[in-house]
């Protein structure tokens, strides 16, 4: 059984209550305008934000939820300089924030009090493509979707997909071990990696490290040269796995080699509607046994989901909803991008998406699989995309639900890993929690669940008018004490960041956390690496 | 391999007018390569009753030209006499924009091309052209053909319950040998070229250059 902190406080979502429960460690160093004229001085005035106004982006996360105070935010370009730089604001025990495309949902990209912003933004080439294994190398903060194209140009694909794949940088992603729509069918960025470029706060060795992987690093001593190609490589232990959701706790990652997978020939989509939540998971296990190898994405969202993203985000439908969105296409008969002789508003849907080799021994699967959940019941409606545009729209209405929710209002977002049967009972409780304690749907509060129901990863979010301390206290630390007690995981993918730097101990044990801590002391002994997060500190 | 976007468009229309009991029954045509069959199956799950897939080609880019289509559809406007021909305006491959022209012409019926609206009342159909200058209305004597603009409607999704429908509605397959039209090409390329690049211009330091270049030019 794992063990449970008795009276953890997680650090709350809520502006007021991180500056209350986080305190600035007196160690650290605070900027001087010697130490701005040093940065100047190695990266050129470009590669320098001090202007407090263009700092504001680099303070702020993207929900608007957390806001640091640095006084200077850094965009080196190449690794020599992130060299440089760490070596300085170790000296000087200057905290440091890495930051790639600031697209997380836990606090764990931006600063806390003043720490340094070191961004990924400059260094965004692609540095190999070997067009026979389809392994690519760039540096770290080369935006997802540009290397996607890039990728795509080439016969190829990334292996991860989400939806802020616009802005975020591979970096980011690989720090944070982003899952994403695919990794049903590609797998986790732990199995996709093939190597990494690390710079360390302090050097393990020497100047020009021994071994003829020494690549372009080694300098002083403080890059980690992990970069190859290679799909196998049993030599040592695999260090670069530590780094792969790390958060930015142990180095910066400089660069990245990745195995992309061939872009697939054929692609279905399927938009389904099912009555209840043992019919998602019943049509789940269809989906798995009938579309096993080119299955490609399962997902799922209930009703509340589907109409928040309709009413919130232009242009965004449910195809199997009459009349479509609420400011839909007009009315009479017709179109208007929807099906017809559809049953209403379904509780729950589903994207089921294959990826292959063959057009027509893919159909052929679409076509069996949908006879069987359509026979069986646990589907009642749904529809295939018939063309491109029409795959897009319908993705669009899965992935805009996180936007949607922003936009609502306030949000409380949890990210959640439980045994699928029963994973949206903590939804139902949860809302009766609320409901019971005056947060129903008259005080505007909704509790909505959707995610990737192929990894068991639910993604739990209660929207409401406005943050309310009151009902944060009925949210937390209930959910984690659920997802404990359910042997469950209290961030599946999203991480732990600031937002649950006190809560890792619901999900792993006393030595699991202490063995955390003394890896990141000896990498980090000065703790200026994105300190206040992800781990917590020891008791007294 | 989806839908000219164009004829969807039409193939919605269709199905409104159907819906409207206007039209009693849908007939769908595709001219092409087998896996047009595809195409021809999206339709009938949107709605139509049944289709015809005229095989006149065996691989996906070998060109079937206007003129051999529309031959191949005059054909079977005689076969199935329909009160109503709706086609898109063109394809989106060769953005050719005649294959409904020539059909008019084959057969002596009026034609309404670049529709945004059709409203049919008994043998007459009022439609409204999307033109350069604007919209125009022009009333045609049914039978006619109809070609579809994008702004005609927006095609529906086909709904899971009417895919399986589709399944088991008619869908024929004939070749072109079978109407008496011979496919092969008969356009030649004469010439491709690209327009003229645009001539960079020339900057002026004064207002006073500017007018005695525009008097050397003759402009002024």
């Amino acid at each position: 059984m794992l063990a449970r902190i008795g009276r953890a406080t997680c650090v709350s979502a809520s502006q007021r209550f991180l500056h209350v429960a986080v305190e600035r460690n007196a160690a650290f160093g605070q900027i001087s305008e010697k130490d701005v004229a040093f940065f100047e001085q190695l990266l050129g005035a470009g590669g320098v934000v001090t202007d407090p106004d263009a700092l504001e982006p680099f303070n702020r996360d993207w929900q608007k939820k957390y806001v640091g105070n640095t006084k200077v935010a850094l965009r080196p370009r190449t690794t020599e300089q992130v060299s440089e730089l760490l070596r300085y604001c170790y000296s000087r025990r200057l905290a440091v924030v890495p930051q790639g495309g600031n697209t997380g949902l836990v606090g764990g990209s931006v600063p806390v009090f003043d720490e340094v912003v070191v961004s990924t933004a400059a260094m965004n080439r692609v540095l190999e493509f070997d067009e026979v294994s389809g392994t690519l190398v760039a540096q770290a903060g080369a935006v997802l979707q540009s290397l996607d194209e890039y990728a795509g140009q080439r016969g190829f694909m990334m292996p991860l997909d989400l939806g802020a794949k616009g802005s975020c940088h591979i970096g980011g992603n690989v720090s944070t071990n982003a899952g994403g729509l695919r990794l049903v069918r590609y797998g986790s960025l732990h199995g996709s990696v093939l190597g990494l470029q690390v710079v360390l706060p302090q050097p393990l060795a020497g100047a020009a490290g021994a071994g003829s992987g020494g690549g372009g690093g080694g300098g002083d001593g403080r890059v980690l040269d992990l970069l190859r190609t290679l799909r196998k490589d049993n030599t040592g232990y695999d260090l670069k796995q530590l780094f792969i959701g790390a958060e930015g706790t142990l180095g910066i990652i400089t660069a990245v080699a990745i195995q992309c997978a061939p872009r697939p020939a054929s692609v279905q989509l399927a938009l389904l509607a099912c009555p209840s939540f043992p019919a998602v998971t019943a049509a789940l296990r269809t989906a798995r046994r009938m579309l096993g190898e080119v299955l490609s994405a399962v997902e799922f969202l209930d009703s509340p989901c589907s109409h928040l993203a309709t009413a919130h985000l232009e242009g965004v439908r449910n195809p199997l909803l009459q009349g479509g969105a609420a400011e839909g296409g007009g009315g009479g008969g017709g179109g208007e991008g929807v099906t017809h002789g559809s049953v209403g508003s379904a509780p729950f849907y589903m994207l089921v998406e294959t990826h292959g080799s063959d057009a027509d021994h893919d159909q052929q699967k679409m076509e069996r699989f949908l006879e069987a959940v359509m026979g069986d019941g646990s589907v009642v409606d749904g529809t295939l995309a018939a063309s491109e545009a029409q795959a897009k729209s319908i993705w669009r209405l899965r992935e805009g639900v996180s936007e949607a929710l922003v936009r609502r209002g306030a949000v409380y977002k949890y990210d959640v890993s439980l045994p699928t049967s029963s994973m949206y009972e903590l939804v139902e409780a949860l809302r009766a929690r609320l409901a019971a304690a005056g947060f129903g749907a008259d005080a505007g509060v909704l509790v909505v669940g959707y995610g990737h129901i192929g990894d068991g990863n639910l993604h739990l979010n209660i929207s409401a008018p406005r943050y309310d301390d009151g009902l944060l206290s009925l949210i937390e630390p209930y959910v984690y004490e659920y997802v404990s007690r359910h042997n469950g995981s209290i961030s599946a993918e999203h991480g732990i960041g600031l937002m649950k730097a006190q809560c890792l101990s619901y999900s792993k044990g006393p030595v699991a956390v202490e063995l955390m801590r003394r890896i990141k002391e000896v990498v980090d002994p000065y703790g200026i690496m994105n300190p206040y997060k992800v781990l917590p500190p020891r008791p007294a | 391999m989806s839908m000219n976007p164009f004829d969807e468009i039409a193939v919605e229309e269709a199905i409104r007018l159907k819906e409207k009991g206007v039209a009693t029954e849908i007939v769908v045509v595709s001219v092409g390569v087998k896996q047009a069959a595809e195409t021809i199956r999206t339709a009938l799950a949107m709605g139509a009753d049944r289709g015809i897939l005229v095989v006149a080609a065996d691989d996906v880019h070998q060109d079937i030209e206007p003129l051999a289509v529309a031959k191949i559809l005059k054909a079977i406007v005689a076969e199935e006499q329909p009160g109503l021909v709706l086609m898109g305006k063109q394809a989106i491959d060769n953005d050719m924009n005649a294959t409904g022209q020539m059909l008019a012409a084959l057969l002596g019926w009026a034609q309404a091309t670049q529709a945004g609206a059709i409203e049919v009342a008994g043998d007459k159909a009022s439609v409204t052209r999307e033109i350069d200058g604007g919209l125009q209305v022009i009333e045609v004597t049914l039978p006619a053909i109809v070609t579809a603009d994008l702004r005609l409607n927006e095609p529906r999704y086909a709904s899971l319950p009417n895919i399986m429908k589709a399944k088991k509605k008619e869908l024929v397959e004939k070749t072109a040998g079978d109407y008496g039209v011979d496919v092969s090409p008969r356009l030649t390329v004469v010439k491709t070229a690209e327009p003229e690049g645009r001539k960079a211009g020339v900057k002026v330091a004064s207002v006073d250059e500017l007018v005695s270049k525009l008097k050397a030019a003759g402009v002024i």
